[in-house]
């Protein structure tokens, strides 16, 4: 049995859905409507019964990409396709708004189900609603009141969906999706039908000021802004200083597994494969899991308090003559994290011309992939001195790259607001809920899932990159290989070299001669005004499937290299690298423009399959895909040549 | 040869996921969106 | 009289007369702005625009673009 979920933005609807379902709860992708929903298990009686918590919707027509999905799964003209009942949650304390989409509902003549939530709230503004009475106008609607806040009406709702009672024939279509002045008209027509319920249902004892205290701070001109920068930082800060020590506790485990388990396998190809490939691979992808999990955690507690709409409020006004809106601000805040859940937090943006603006520059926002290159680079060319006595220069730079990415993402936003043309205006009309203490339960679930999302949706790809990129560094054209292995034993014997630097010297031939080296080598004239050499160019192709696997293909290019005993860190390995005139291949000029083209490149196939999906057609990831290409080599380039 | 054998597989299995993965993203055609949301089939369950 | 919304100072209370023609009206209906609906002006953003209006007890917070299309009169006025 399938129950929908429908009902306002801030009504609390998702906790009715956490108190139902708890931790049974996934996340599925609808083919066609690109809107995660999740749907969660519960028991009702011996029946075991999916909730599918659709989102929130002032009306079954939808006003923006979201929003479609209500409509068109109820209003399914297929039986099977239909959802088998719909629970309806409205807001107690703002009945009238909330009966629009509940009476629409009901009128679709599926069994339903109405939750009066927040009762609380109702209560503290000395509201009162009959339930009786509000039942005689909907018939055969179960009617039920909760605090899901609190935790209360659990039971309520699971004995009333045990019994909802089987609908008679639809009273009347709704309109087509496109019929707006049909629309209009039953909305006013239903309107008029819900002042007649108020009246009859309602009770207001009290009536009390909106003007919240709150609101005064948060949206004054000066201190609004103000707060809102102060949370950010207390934010980056977070993400930065605090995230690295669970990092390097998953770093070091990795690492002792890893040579663990070459220790216990017998030596071979498959432990190298092993040891090399797969679980630096895994553990490429376990490592970002404290940055987007505390990322998460914030923004989940800045939405969950109703703050996240006061700071749509007062960033409307800024982002606008960008060609971007208000809401714009929460999916560049998610693409610090990964421009994934950005891009698809674009859907709530009504405005087709505003939202593909946000989705075209959202991977400009520096992702946490993007950190352990920048950091690996910067311990690598920035010194540990001190910019003026006290900022540490190392975190200076990093600073920069963050304000580069972001800076150039509002550049790109102008330049694009100018060429895409559109005839839309774009509007705002956004509720600004009130303000709550965050519910931890629903914090921990929202953080839950964005960490399984990634760990499994971007993990499993990340896993497959590195076991291909093992293999394409490990092997190659043997008459190549054979033919580089017997030149460096040749070279090796004429200059009386030992047998360890004989070996080093074997194993830079094979590399070179692989598959990757190859091709490295393939895109070096391209790369050398950039100051790479061609071990560099491996990095920069197979990052070009996901650039978080700079730093593990950096570790397998120099590790198959080094072939070594002992274990030399990576970054000592690094500083070691010599060009053919002596000179080191990481100078500050390369270091720096290495990180600018990371910046800027669009890195990241599964960005570009969601940009795809969202947008429904192959000509906005390419344009993302060729002015980000573009500036990162431009960037770079310049970069290089001044600093050099 | 055990090892060799098992290494084949693992990079079969990759290259194959892969493919899959990109095919899926990119070039399936998205099925009708009519009423997705509650006929499991057309659910393109990600957990 | 009858005004526009986007012009009506913080504070204030009024009715809403009409919603002008154009694709938004249908939402701005939905969003309860119903004609004879009485509105209070709560605050607007820094640099005056959006602004946050209650309307039968929530806050809406619009551009003052939207606004302009909402013509509404002083509630002395009307009554």
């Amino acid at each position: 049995m399938k129950i929908a979920l429908v009902g306002n933005p801030n009504t609390g609807k998702s906790s009715i859905f956490n108190m139902l379902t708890g931790l049974r709860q996934h996340v599925g992708n609808f083919p066609g409507v690109t809107v995660d929903v999740k749907t969660g298990e519960m028991r009702l009686g011996d029946t075991s019964v999916s909730l599918v918590d659709l989102p929130g919707t002032y009306s079954i027509y939808p006003r923006s990409a979201d929003e479609r999905v209500v409509y068109e799964s109820l209003n399914v003209k297929t039986k099977e396709d239909r959802p088998d009942a719909v629970m309806v949650v409205l807001d107690t304390s703002n009945l009238q708004r909330n009966l629009l989409l509940a009476s629409q509902v009901y009128d679709l003549g599926l069994p339903t189900l109405f939750v009066l939530n927040m009762n609380d709230v109702a209560k503290r503004r000395g509201i009162k609603v009959n339930e009786e009475g509000l039942k005689s106008y909907f018939p055969e609607a179960e009617i039920v009141s909760a605090n899901a806040r609190a935790g209360m009406g659990k039971s309520t709702i699971l004995e009333a969906l045990q019994d909802l009672p089987a609908r008679s024939a639809r009273a009347n279509e709704p309109c087509e999706i496109n019929d707006f002045p049909g629309q209009e008209k039953e909305t006013i027509r239903r309107y008029k039908e819900i002042k007649k319920m108020i009246s009859a249902v309602e009770t207001v004892v009290t009536k009390q000021d909106f003007t919240s205290k709150w609101d005064r701070i948060l949206t004054h001109p000066i201190f609004g802004y103000a707060i809102f920068a102060s949370i950010l930082l207390i934010i980056f800060q977070f993400i930065f200083a605090f995230a690295n020590y669970p990092m390097d506790l998953i770093d070091g485990a990795f690492a002792s597994f890893s040579s663990w388990t070459a220790n216990m396998l017998p030596a071979g190809v498959f432990t190298d494969l092993l040891t090399e490939g797969v679980i630096p691979g895994i553990g490429g992808v376990v490592i970002f899991i404290p940055q987007i999990a505390l990322l998460f955690f914030f923004i989940a507690i800045l939405e969950e308090t109703g703050y996240l709409a006061r700071v749509v409020f007062i960033m409307d006004r800024l982002m606008r003559p960008l060609g971007l809106n208000g809401k714009s601000v929460v999916p560049m805040m998610s693409s610090v994290a990964c421009a994934i859940p950005g891009v698809m937090a674009t859907r709530t943006i009504a405005d087709r011309k505003e939202r593909l603006i946000t989705i075209l520059i959202a991977p400009l926002m520096s992702c946490s992939a993007r950190i352990p290159v920048y950091t690996l680079l910067i311990s690598l060319v920035i010194p540990e001195t001190k910019v003026w006595g006290i900022i540490n220069a190392q975190g200076l730079v990093l600073f920069g790259l963050y304000f580069l990415g972001t800076a150039m993402a509002l550049i790109v936003a102008l330049i694009l607001k100018v060429l895409i043309k559109t005839d839309e205006k774009g509007f705002l009309l956004l509720e600004l809920p009130g303000y709550k203490a965050p519910r931890w339960g629903n914090v921990g679930l929202i953080v839950l899932e964005k960490v399984r999302v990634f760990v499994w949706d971007a993990g499993r790809i990340i896993l497959a990159i590195s076991i291909v990129l093992w293999a394409l560094a490990s092997y190659g054209p043997s008459e190549r290989i054979q033919m580089a292995e017997n030149q460096a034993k040749m070279t090796a014997a004429r200059e009386g070299m030992g047998k360890a630097e004989t070996d080093q010297l074997i194993a830079s031939a094979k590399l070179e001669n692989s598959y990757i080296g190859i091709m490295g080598k393939g895109i070096e004239p391209a790369i050398e005004p950039l100051g790479y050499d061609w071990k560099i160019g491996i990095s920069l192709i197979t990052s070009f499937a996901a650039r978080e696997v700079f730093v593990g293909s950096m570790a397998t290019i120099y590790a198959v290299e080094d072939d070594g005993e002992e274990q030399t860190p990576l970054i000592e390995q690094l500083r070691k690298e010599k060009r053919s005139d002596g000179t080191p291949v990481y100078s500050l000029a390369t270091g720096v423009s290495l990180m600018v083209f990371y910046a800027f490149a669009m890195m990241c196939m599964a960005t570009l399959a969601v940009v795809k999906r969202e947008t429904k057609s192959w000509k906005w990831p390419l344009v993302q895909l060729g002015y980000m290409g573009a500036l990162a080599y431009f960037g770079a380039l310049i970069t290089y040549q001044l600093l050099a | 040869m055990i090892q060799t054998i098992l290494v084949i597989a693992t990079i079969g299995a990759a290259l194959a996921y892969l493919g899959w993965e990109a095919y899926k993203r990119f070039f399936r055609k998205d099925a009708s969106c009519d009423g997705c949301a509650f006929n499991p089939e057309r659910i393109d369950s990600k957990s | 009289m009858a005004q526009l919304l986007s012009e009506i100072a913080d504070g204030q209370e009024v009715r809403v007369i009409s919603i002008a023609s154009s694709i938004l009206r249908v939402k701005l209906l939905e969003m309860g702005l119903l004609e004879d609906q009485p509105i209070r002006v709560l605050y607007r953003a820094p640099f005056g625009d959006p602004m946050a209006i209650n309307v039968n007890g929530y806050v809406l917070s619009m551009r003052l673009s939207e606004a302009k299309l909402v013509s509404v009169s002083s509630n002395s006025g009307s009554e």
